[in-house]
């Protein structure tokens, strides 16, 4: 995995678990890998992935029982909370940026519309 | 717990540090990052005690670092072993000063780097010799590790590996690492704490996460920026 | 802790005693090439010419161990290992004490090597010899004379070795012209003492009327010897210590 270096990398980190969780890669009472083997698997400062896996617990993704490891917390009611709040985070961040270049909120929608019909057509193309 | 308080050093003419305040917390992993000649190796050097400062004080755990080096373990930019010694010997030597070797560590390390125990030292590569000192260094349990310039004049493999050695050694909390590098990408993702120094002076210190989160940027950007700003001071 | 104190040390004279090792060697191969090659060449009488490769090895004996004491701590310098030694958790005694000890030990090989060999080769040559002299002279007494002229050898070699350690640690405290600092501060320290008190030596000569006194006062010579090479060792353990810096 390679990190954004120019963003924290315990955020990144969270957020590769969180995606995970939401594309129902991990569920329930999986196992993740301790925070040593992490650690050693994307060469990152053990302390950052300490901190991360804190963060992870506090959030309630994750709990670690002693003694046997850390293992996925989140069910799917967690899962759809996540997911609402991630999707919310993007769609934020896709509005004041757009909103910052001077674009007004009806031409972002049609401009939306556009892409994601553009898009549809590829696809179908790509089918065909 | 490392900390320089108004220390300052000079070799004849040359100011190599001009009272700096410097704090390395427990337990983190701390990169030392400036051009060179900007006074790294004194830095390292002061800790180890084989410095010692004109000015201010340096204390290692709460005493001058002369009464603490059975804590340190240093890996000097130089080449400060026997050329005549076989890995085995200097690893029998180091054992016999610091009550914290630790053999199995030693014997796992020597495979995980691809070293011989019956490789003299004199005779190996440049990047093997980087790796042979790395090892003596991190088989001990020391609280406090110096690495000054570890990846210098090293190809990008043995630079991987040596990165990898040194979090796979690792032990969180524990040990309080200090990295001295002008190549910052090499651990961009290894450090949680940053010290900026230019011509003897901190430009900045603080911690990685923080400094990402408030300025966007990666640390060699922040370098960039930190060390034109800090030469335009000047 | 005191068994490992115990493990430094030794750990410290096993890797300097390397340094004195192609010495050693020297020393013995000369003596035995130059014994053997005497034995073939002359019979009788004339095989006293031993003494001289005897007495001229002797002094290469003495003298080697004045050129390791440089190069044992010289090239710790020169070598960059002087990160590695002055990192060691180990007190200035302990460093310099197992320098001193490998240089001693040089010397104690070398000499006895030479002395114990060409006894053994004139004893072979000259089998009359010892019975001779044992009805002629007070072997105990030669003994005496020879153990404290020895004894005496041995503080004078301590005080060069003293004197050595001194000036190249004195001149590493400067960053220019250490050497040319090394080769003054060792040569006054060599010669200094003569200096001061050059009536010491001739008056313990003079008052010297009979054998038994002047082995006294060989002794009380080694005694201040000693002394002074004690002194001069300190002052070099705290050079290193508190005033040695890279």
């Amino acid at each position: 995995m390679k990190f954004d270096n120019s963003q924290p990398i315990y955020m990144q980190i969270i957020d590769e678990f969180k995606k995970g969780i939401i594309r129902a890669e991990l569920k329930a009472g999986d196992k993740i890998p301790s925070q040593r083997e992490y650690a050693q698997m994307v060469k990152v400062n053990p302390n950052t992935v300490q901190r991360a896996y804190r963060e992870m617990e506090n959030l309630g993704m994750v709990e670690t029982l002693r003694g046997q490891g850390t293992f996925v917390r989140a069910g799917e009611d967690k899962r759809q909370e996540m997911a609402q709040e991630m999707a919310n985070t993007i769609i934020e961040q896709f509005i004041s940026q757009m909103r910052s270049l001077g674009y007004e909120d009806r031409t972002i929608l049609a401009m939306l519309e556009k892409h994601l019909e553009d898009l549809e057509e590829d696809e179908e193309v790509d089918r065909v | 717990m490392i900390e320089f308080r108004q220390v300052s050093k000079r070799f004849g003419s040359v100011v190599a540090l001009d009272g700096v305040d410097i704090h390395f917390p427990q337990g983190s992993i701390c990169g030392l990052f400036g051009p060179n000649g900007a006074g790294k190796s004194t830095i390292m050097k002061l800790i180890t005690g084989i410095n010692y400062p004109d000015q201010g004080e340096v204390m290692v755990r709460g005493a001058a670092p002369k009464a603490q080096r059975q804590l340190v373990a240093y890996l000097p930019e130089v080449d400060h072993l026997y050329p005549w010694w076989k890995l085995a010997q200097a690893a029998r030597f180091m054992s016999a000063f610091y009550p914290d070797w630790d053999e199995s560590r030693y014997k796992g390390l020597l495979s995980f780097l691809q070293l011989d125990e019956q490789m003299v030292i004199g005779k190996i590569s440049k990047g093997q010799r980087a790796k042979a000192k790395l090892l003596l260094v991190l088989s001990r349990r020391a609280p406090y590790l110096l690495l000054d310039e570890p990846f210098s004049g090293i190809d990008l493999l043995t630079r991987e590996e040596i990165a990898n050695a040194l979090i796979e050694g690792y032990r969180e909390g524990e040990q309080t690492m200090i990295i001295s590098t002008h190549e910052i990408d090499e651990v961009e993702s290894l450090v949680d704490r940053v010290v900026f120094i230019e011509q003897g002076r901190i430009q900045l210190q603080d911690d990685a996460e923080q400094l990402r989160l408030k300025r966007n940027q990666s640390l060699v950007e922040i370098m960039k920026e930190v060390f034109r700003n800090g030469s335009q001071q000047v | 802790m005191a068994a490992s104190k115990f493990k430094m040390f030794k750990s410290l004279y096993l890797k300097d005693l390397r340094e004195a090792r192609v010495e050693v060697l020297i020393v013995a191969i000369a003596t035995l090439v130059s014994i053997l090659w005497i034995f073939a060449k002359t019979e009788g009488d004339s095989r006293m010419i031993i003494m001289v490769p005897a007495v001229a090895l002797m002094g290469l004996a003495g003298f080697l161990p004045v050129i390791t004491s440089f190069r044992i701590l010289g090239r710790e310098w020169g070598q960059n290992t002087i990160y590695l030694m002055m990192s060691l958790p180990v007190s200035g005694t302990m460093m310099l004490g197992s320098k001193l000890l490998v240089l001693l030990s040089e010397y104690l090989a070398g000499t006895l090597l030479v002395g114990t060999i060409s006894s053994i080769a004139i004893i072979i040559s000259f089998p009359d010899l010892l019975p001779e002299l044992n009805r002629q002279a007070d072997l105990i007494l030669m003994t005496k004379i020879l153990i404290s002229l020895y004894a005496a050898s041995i503080a004078a070699i301590v005080y060069l070795f003293s004197c050595s350690f001194l000036s190249q640690l004195f001149g590493k405290l400067f960053s220019r012209a250490s050497g040319f600092i090394t080769l003054v501060v060792f040569l006054l320290l060599l010669f200094g003492p003569g200096k001061f008190s050059p009536e010491l030596g001739w008056n313990l000569h003079y008052q010297a009327t009979d054998i038994a006194s002047s082995i006294a006062f060989i002794w009380i010579y080694v005694g201040i010897t000693l002394v002074l090479a004690l002194l001069l060792l300190a002052a070099s353990v705290w050079i290193w210590e508190r005033k040695m810096e890279l």
